[in-house]
């Protein structure tokens, strides 16, 4: 293979990670909250626990994006680069907030610090939402091109697709609004995904590491999804081998 | 119970000069990690078997880039550099022996890194270091999560990451041991020798900034939720360097 892949290697890679996420993403464990909502099942307790847990992850992210930003340095890439990462921080910081106005709109705690010390907005280390965001984190440790790679062609994809269909198909109008209004930069977030792809993969070693690592990012956030649904529909958390997702790598 | 594991508690982990509630606190989570532990040696002694039986030199050049992935120079100042950061600065006249511990173990890393480098290049499997890192299987980890939970420690508490230390530190003392035992290669041989003295230190860093520092529950409830995490059935696992399948 040539040391540096032309364009169209490039665009092909941006493709195939495409391609494979969004048929990962047709279905997710996010389903089966639309259908107990559709059924009219939704309580103000089943709605206060999806936005906690949305919430939760959204607010983790700063310390995931505040260290991706630490590293990219004067000059690795064009400013556009830094423009475009500058957005996609302050559009999770954007849908943090929604999420957090939601709950405190619909009074589901009195105050923002009431909402950090209720038991369905806390952090916690030893769960799949810890462990996705703990994968997230590590990929500090590689250049920006490839985590956005794996970030954005990857578990974006599947985030776009199920909040898509809470978008479309929830009950509650209000729910539908704030995930409505996460589309627009969501997809910016994966089209500038492929854009960083076609125009900053370089290398063979680059390609292989955007393949691994997209994989394993959507295996933990197909994990963090997981758990979020059966946290929201009151479902025991998963044992040990009951849920399995594909991330064959090798 | 495996007699390496068995040998490794009476040599290291059970004899302390502490007493006091970080001492009652780790031996509560060391009983958690036993059967871990235990698993970890069978796991390594059978790599290391079905490694010799193999017939080929491959797997040595496995385990050195599963290594270099881990421990390479690069990755080595990511992981170690974010734990030296865990320690704010009001908080260094407390804690400034973890930085100093961090930063040795920087250099220690970053040895282990030229280590796998030198069975690569000692092996024939390379001609130039570089050439690692264009090799993907020597850049990547088995799980992110766990090198990202090691940065996220400067955002959870300065003593987190005494929890990694004593479980996964020791993991690397029990698995190269266990090699070590069957692998009679001078090359693996050289390689795990040369840095089993460090590994058994950093193991002893998490022992002793347990027994010394976790003494309130406050103090103990973050290196707690570490072994937690550590613990789940979905955890790490350990790399191809020590044995695991990653």
């Amino acid at each position: 293979m040539p040391a540096s892949p032309s364009a169209k290697p490039r665009a092909a890679l941006a493709a195939q990670l495409l391609q494979q996420s969004e048929q990962e993403a047709a279905v997710t464990p996010m389903d089966a909250v639309i259908e107990f909502a559709r059924a009219g099942k939704f309580t103000n307790d089943h709605c206060f626990r999806l936005l906690a847990r949305l919430w939760t992850l959204k607010r983790m992210l700063y310390y995931v994006y505040g260290g991706w930003a630490q590293g990219i340095n004067l000059n690795d890439y064009p400013p556009g680069v830094a423009y475009l990462f500058g957005k996609q921080t302050y559009d999770e910081s954007t849908q943090e907030m929604q999420y957090c106005d939601e709950i405190l709109r619909r009074r589901l705690v009195p105050t923002q610090r009431a909402l950090f010390a209720h038991p369905y907005g806390q952090f916690a280390i030893a769960t799949r939402t810890g462990a996705y965001i703990f994968c997230l984190r590590a990929l500090a440790n590689y250049p920006h091109h490839i985590r956005i790679a794996a970030l954005n062609l990857g578990a974006k994809v599947i985030e776009l697709s199920w909040t898509e269909r809470f978008a479309k198909l929830l009950p509650d109008e209000s729910l539908c609004a704030v995930f409505h209004s996460q589309l627009a930069e969501t997809r910016s977030h994966i089209l500038m995904g492929r854009h960083q792809v076609e125009q900053y993969i370089h290398k063979d070693i680059d390609i292989e590491l955007a393949k691994r690592l997209c994989v394993e990012t959507k295996r933990d956030y197909l994990f963090f999804l997981e758990e979020t649904a059966r946290f929201v529909l009151g479902m025991a958390a998963e044992k040990a081998g009951e849920v399995t997702v594909q991330a064959d790598i090798d | 119970m495996h007699a390496i594991l068995k040998d490794f508690l009476d040599k290291w982990v059970y004899p302390t000069g502490f007493t006091g509630p970080g001492v009652d606190f780790r031996l509560r989570q060391t009983e958690r990690c036993l059967p871990l532990w235990d698993k970890l040696v069978l796991q390594a002694l059978k790599a290391a078997e079905t490694d010799l039986a193999s017939g080929s030199d491959e797997y040595k050049a496995a385990r050195a880039r599963g290594g270099y992935a881990a421990e390479g120079p690069f990755m080595s100042l990511k992981q170690m550099s974010t734990q030296i950061l865990s320690v704010s600065t009001d908080q260094q006249p407390k804690y400034i022996d973890l930085q100093r511990m961090r930063a040795r173990q920087i250099w220690d890393e970053v040895k282990h890194g030229q280590l796998h480098a030198d069975v690569m290049l000692r092996g024939g499997f390379i001609k130039r270091e570089e050439e690692l890192m264009d090799d993907p299987r020597a850049n990547t980890q088995p799980k992110l999560s766990y090198f990202g939970m090691t940065a996220m420690f400067p955002h959870i508490h300065p003593l987190a990451r005494a929890g990694q230390h004593y479980y996964n530190e020791s993991m690397a003392c029990l698995g190269i041991t266990a090699t070590l035992s069957v692998i009679d290669d001078d090359l693996i041989r050289h390689q795990l020798h040369s840095q089993s003295a460090e590994e058994l230190m950093h193991f002893m860093e998490g022992k002793y900034q347990i027994d010394a520092y976790a003494l309130t529950p406050e103090d103990q409830k973050p290196i707690e939720e570490v072994f937690d995490f550590l613990l789940r059935p979905w955890a790490p696992e350990p790399s191809r360097a020590l044995g695991g399948a990653a």
